[in-house]
């Protein structure tokens, strides 16, 4: 079955169709709702709750694409989980590290093939992501998550915002201005190739 | 922000790195870009952030996300309850608000016009000649023990005479149509914020589901 089946079987409440959705999309929803919320917990919460509300809201999808309406979805209960935290800040009772970042190296990080050193700067890069990240809009966030890490188009990452694409645009560039003074501190304690300026040399 | 590189110039940089600008707009940036080394190095710079964020491991998921019968047992996917539910409170309270707004225009309009007073004789002047007539009809008796019925029949009918005198002219009594001129403002209060509360917890239901 390709996915306008599946969607049209799992309209008609058929669990079995819509799995298969969740086995296609779990890892896309669960990375954009991790990057915009920062934490695994946070982030298996909206994933699971929007998969709920997908299910449940079946009925409302009109075609186009299921990747950009699940999204919405996601992106919609990070938005609402990050006002929660904004009303009642709450602070860890066990920090993860005496600097608040991951203790070890985690496994979910590990390459197969890849030496300790590389594991450790992966490890180090991914952190000083999230923490600037951390410091955004939670609207600039969700845009550069849409299209520098997940590398979605400007009409994607517009569709999944229900923002114009102009408006998509303006704060993309805002926060990858925003980012590069803070990654710009971080990176400085990288190897060198995380200090490449350009692409091609990447 | 690099400085000297103004919003718009960044926004145009940015859109140029992904390959969104138009032929037009492209052509121009890249003339400016021969020209300007401040803008170059600031495009250098938007490059490597985004190669740094393009570098950001992907996440394994930490278990299977499908869902279980008793995970959706709530409710089946094409029906929402809680929406519909939303809707009809709203919809009813909608349309309550209009009709105590036109109520209470037509009775403004109703206080204003003192000439409107003697039409409240009509009804009650014209049940009871109705009451006449059918009393006339139902007196002419065929068999002699109709006459009583028909004397009964006839204070049934000119019951609704006597009972129109402590009634308003739309029939509705006095005590409600006081109550609803002294409590009009705040029954539309009440009712438009019903309508408003719902059909913000409606569109919110909305915006987690759509």
């Amino acid at each position: 079955m390709d996915e306008i089946q599946l969607i049209q079987a799992a309209q008609q409440g058929e669990l079995e169709a819509f799995n298969h959705l969740v086995l296609s999309y779990q890892g896309l929803v669960f990375n954009v709702a991790y990057r915009l919320l920062g934490d695994d917990a946070s982030a298996e919460d909206a994933t699971q709750e929007a998969f709920i509300a997908a299910y449940r809201n079946l009925q409302r999808y009109r075609g186009g694409s299921f990747k950009a309406w699940l999204l919405r979805i996601v992106t919609n209960g990070c938005y609402d989980e990050l006002r929660r935290r904004k009303r009642r800040p709450q602070t860890e009772l066990e920090p993860e590290s005496q600097d608040g970042e991951e203790p070890m190296q985690p496994s979910w990080l590990a390459d197969p093939g890849e030496g300790p050193q590389e594991l450790a700067e992966r490890v180090e890069l991914n952190a000083a992501i999230q923490r600037c990240l951390n410091q955004l809009d939670a609207e600039f966030r969700a845009v550069v998550v849409l299209v520098d890490v997940q590398g979605m188009d400007y009409a994607e990452a517009a569709q999944v915002m229900k923002r114009p694409l102009g408006t998509v645009k303006s704060r993309l560039a805002r926060a990858r201005t925003r980012l590069q003074g803070c990654l710009q501190g971080f990176v400085e304690l990288l190897p060198d190739r995380f200090r490449l300026h350009t692409e091609e040399t990447l | 922000m690099r400085a000297g590189i103004s919003p718009r110039n960044l926004e145009r940089l940015s859109a140029y790195l992904d390959s969104a600008l138009s032929p037009r707009d492209r052509a121009q940036i890249e003339q400016r870009l021969g020209a300007e080394p401040t803008l170059a190095a600031a495009l250098k710079e938007l490059e490597g952030t985004r190669a740094l964020l393009r570098r950001a491991p992907q996440r394994r998921t930490p278990h299977n996300f499908s869902l279980t019968r008793s995970m959706v047992a709530a409710s089946k996917p094409h029906t929402s309850r809680g929406w519909n539910s939303l809707n009809l409170v709203s919809a009813a309270a909608t349309l309550m608000l209009v009709l105590v707004l036109v109520g209470d225009f037509w009775a403004a309009g109703q206080l204003g016009l003192g000439a409107a007073a003697p039409a409240a004789e009509e009804p009650a002047a014209f049940l009871a000649q109705e009451a006449d007539m059918k009393a006339s009809e139902t007196n002419v008796p065929e068999f002699g023990e109709a006459a009583p019925q028909a004397t009964g029949e006839f204070q049934l009918y000119a019951e609704p005479a006597e009972t129109n005198r402590a009634m308003g002219d739309d029939g509705a009594p006095f005590e409600l149509r006081s109550f609803m001129q002294q409590n009009a403002r705040s029954l539309e209060i009440g009712l438009g914020a019903i309508v408003l509360i719902t059909s913000v917890l409606a569109w919110r239901q909305r915006r987690h589901g759509a």
